[in-house]
């Protein structure tokens, strides 16, 4: 089986997939986060993927202006996760200190 | 002179304006002197008008003036003009002469009267607007004059406004009166879709040219108006009522004026009329019918104005015959004659309804000539005057009807039945007048022993020596009409007025001896049955024919009561709907309850999505950002 787009991208589904599942259904927050790092890794493997297979005019794959875009888009997009982290980080903790619970059914304070 | 014709619809106004305002501060004697000066003064300017209008070389010379521009509307132009002519200038005289007469009389009969000063105000109030109506020279400003009378009819109707029947009547009269207002305004709408004028000259000259459907439709709408305002089938019935105002109302408004008005309306626009032959046999049809029906009624009436009530309806019924036989001028000619002598009639009624402490019931009179002389004399010839005696005004005007109807007028042929209808209800109208005359003043006094007749008198009479004879100012006012009662019939008003048209003789004279004969018939007829054998008519009121007659009589041919079975209560029924399902339920309960019940429950909705939960908040995320992803591919799919 060769490694096609296609193929890439039921990877880079499942991969968000799960992600999505996981922000949606899970009551611990630290599990939570963790599916948000999911979700955003499963779009950086889209961007890959796209990088990869669609070859500009001007050069191959692998060493051409088009993959070198979605590279440096995704490690920006990894650097920006981990600044998300340590903040949702820092928010978790702080809620922590108040409410003595990590999990997101206890925080209600917005129900009208 | 012209410039001063606007004087004469202007000082009433002003009289109403100071007593409606200030009359209650003024005081009484201050109101009288501005009400009765006001009309008095109209009438030396409508005199002075009228004279410089006979002096003028042809027959339709007239005054006018325009005082400015009422309505514009791109081609429409309605002004506030009028006009005097022969026409107008006999109505302005009729209604200032009578109209001071009145007001006289009034300052007497209301004495006392908490609402002194408003009664006139409201009776200026109508002189100006009766006034604005003759002397209109397009037929917008005469509606409004028109309108003017109605409503100050009901005001005056409903004076005392305590009583609920008052009230009632003032309303019955408005309303009807507003069913003839839409024939009449729709005949407006005509003219100008017809014409493209409102000015009487030019529809006047127009009217030969007219397409006879709509000269048929125009002349049925404006008769169906005339219908209103003067009482005949089937718009009458609000005139009998109209009799709970005070006594110089009914004699002004529903005797010698407002009600002429639709007289007035035929014979302004006369040619009109004539273009549309069909209408006018209507018209002459509807007259002798309605002259015919109301003195029958007049027959069985125990109140003392509702038999001048039905007497006023039944010679309006002469005056529409005359008309309907294009004889206009005869019919002013009976307008005039029959202001008079039932001005006359109803002052002298309201003078004995005065002397016995306001007591109508005539089965409480009797025998009223000794303790009420003047009253008598003046009533009596009144009397003789409605119904026809010879040599008195109503012989005259009336006989010209009958012999216009008898022999045709102008173009128009002579109708049999008619003029036959018309001899009989002479005969009647002479019955019942004197027969009011001898259960009133002669025979003997029933007021003290007879009990409670109706709900509407007292308990019981006024004891025979407290009934005194009526104030000056009451008795000279009825002197004057009395005089012109006599004279009145010598005036050729109809060759004045329609002077190309001559009335053909023959069988002038014994038409006059026949009448002069019924008249005399018909009061000795009365003047025997009720003094001689009273006892003969109660024979005859038991009997069965008798019951029936008298039965259908009093009841007014049950006219009332079918139209409250077939218009009012279907109507009524119509409102109720309207409230009850339109308004309570439609609009109350579905529209206004319903939408805010709408409002909340789907407040009730929407609230769930806002629990407070994370994870629902980021599940509509998740759901939105699919949504616009699907809509962005479907877009730019195609």
């Amino acid at each position: 089986m060769t490694l096609s787009l296609d193929l890439c991208l039921y990877l880079c589904a499942a991969v968000f997939s799960i992600g999505v599942y996981g922000v949606l259904s899970r009551q611990n927050i630290i599990v939570i986060l963790m599916s948000l790092e999911l979700m955003l890794n499963g779009v950086n493997l889209a961007i890959i993927s796209f990088g990869r297979y669609f070859i500009t005019p001007e050069g191959s794959a692998l060493s051409g202006t088009g993959a070198s875009s979605s590279q440096i888009f995704v490690i920006i997009v990894l650097a920006i996760a981990a600044a998300e982290a340590a903040v949702g980080l820092a928010i978790l903790l702080a809620v922590y200190r108040r409410w003595r619970s990590a999990r997101i059914g206890d925080m209600r304070l917005l129900k009208g | 002179m012209n410039n001063w014709i606007f004087l004469i619809p202007l000082l009433p106004f002003l009289g109403f304006l100071v007593n409606g305002l200030l009359g209650r501060r003024l005081g009484d004697r201050a109101t009288a002197i501005i009400g009765c000066t006001s009309v008095a003064g109209a009438f030396a300017v409508a005199v002075a008008a009228f004279a410089q209008v006979l002096q003028g070389e042809s027959s339709t010379h007239s005054l006018s003036q325009e005082l400015w521009t009422w309505i514009e509307a791109g081609d429409l132009r309605v002004s506030f003009g009028l006009t005097i002519d022969r026409l107008s200038g006999i109505m302005c005289l009729v209604v200032t002469g009578v109209g001071s007469l009145i007001h006289i009389y009034s300052t007497g009969y209301m004495k006392g009267d908490p609402g002194y000063a408003r009664f006139f105000a409201y009776l200026n109030l109508f002189m100006t607007s009766m006034l604005v109506l003759v002397t209109a020279d397009n037929i917008v400003l005469m509606f409004l004059g028109w309108e003017g009378v109605g409503l100050c009819s009901y005001l005056l109707i409903g004076f005392w406004y305590k009583g609920l029947a008052n009230c009632s009547a003032g309303i019955k009269a408005f309303v009807v009166n507003r069913i003839g207002d839409l024939g009449f305004l729709l005949g407006i709408f005509a003219i100008w879709a017809a014409c493209g004028s409102f000015e009487f000259s030019a529809i006047v000259a127009k009217a030969a040219e007219i397409d006879s459907s709509a000269a048929f439709w125009i002349c049925l709408l404006l008769f169906v108006g005339a219908c209103g305002k003067s009482a005949q089938i089937p718009l009458y019935v609000w005139l009998p009522d109209a009799m709970a105002g005070p006594t110089p109302v009914s004699a002004l408004i529903h005797a010698a004026t407002m009600v002429t008005s639709g007289v007035y309306l035929l014979a302004r626009l006369g040619p009109l009329f004539d273009a549309a032959p069909e209408v006018l046999t209507i018209v002459a049809t509807i007259g002798a019918l309605t002259a015919l029906l109301a003195a029958l009624i007049a027959f069985s009436q125990n109140d003392i104005k509702k038999v001048l009530a039905y007497s006023t309806v039944s010679q309006l019924g002469y005056m529409f015959l005359a008309a309907g036989m294009g004889a206009y001028s005869v019919a002013i000619f009976h307008v005039v004659t029959h202001a008079f002598f039932k001005a006359l009639l109803f002052l002298g009624a309201g003078a004995v309804i005065h002397s016995l402490h306001h007591e109508q019931d005539m089965r409480r009179m009797g025998g009223l000539r000794h303790k009420l002389p003047w009253t008598f004399a003046l009533y009596l010839i009144g009397g003789l005057a409605l119904s026809g005696f010879p040599l008195t005004a109503g012989f005259f005007s009336k006989d010209e009807i009958l012999h216009v109807a008898h022999s045709g007028f102008g173009n128009i042929g002579p109708r049999g039945v008619l003029w036959a209808i018309g001899l009989l209800t002479a005969l009647l109208t002479a019955f019942y007048t004197f027969r009011q005359i001898a259960l009133v003043f002669f025979g003997s006094y029933r007021g003290a022993s007879e009990p409670q007749a109706s709900e509407e008198s007292a308990a019981h009479g006024l004891e025979l020596d407290k009934v005194k004879e009526s104030p000056l100012s009451m008795r000279i006012p009825l002197i004057v009409l009395a005089a012109l009662s006599l004279v009145g019939g010598f005036l050729a008003i109809p060759r004045f007025l329609q002077p190309g048209i001559e009335i053909p003789d023959d069988g002038k004279l014994s038409g006059l001896i026949i009448g002069g004969i019924v008249s005399i018939v018909g009061i000795a007829a009365a003047l025997t049955i009720y003094l001689r054998f009273p006892g003969a008519l109660k024979g005859f009121l038991s009997s069965a024919p008798g019951k029936l007659a008298h039965g259908l009589s009093s009841r007014k041919f049950y006219v009332d009561e079918i139209y409250q079975k077939l218009i009012i209560r279907p109507i009524g029924v119509m409102a109720e709907i309207c409230f009850y399902v339109v308004d309570r339920l439609i609009i109350d309960i579905l529209l206004v309850h319903g939408s805010g019940f709408g409002a909340s429950a789907l407040g009730h909705l929407l609230r769930r999505l806002q629990d407070g939960r994370t994870p629902t908040y980021a599940a509509w995320f998740l759901f939105g950002a699919i949504l616009v992803l699907a809509v962005t591919l479907w877009a730019a799919g195609g």
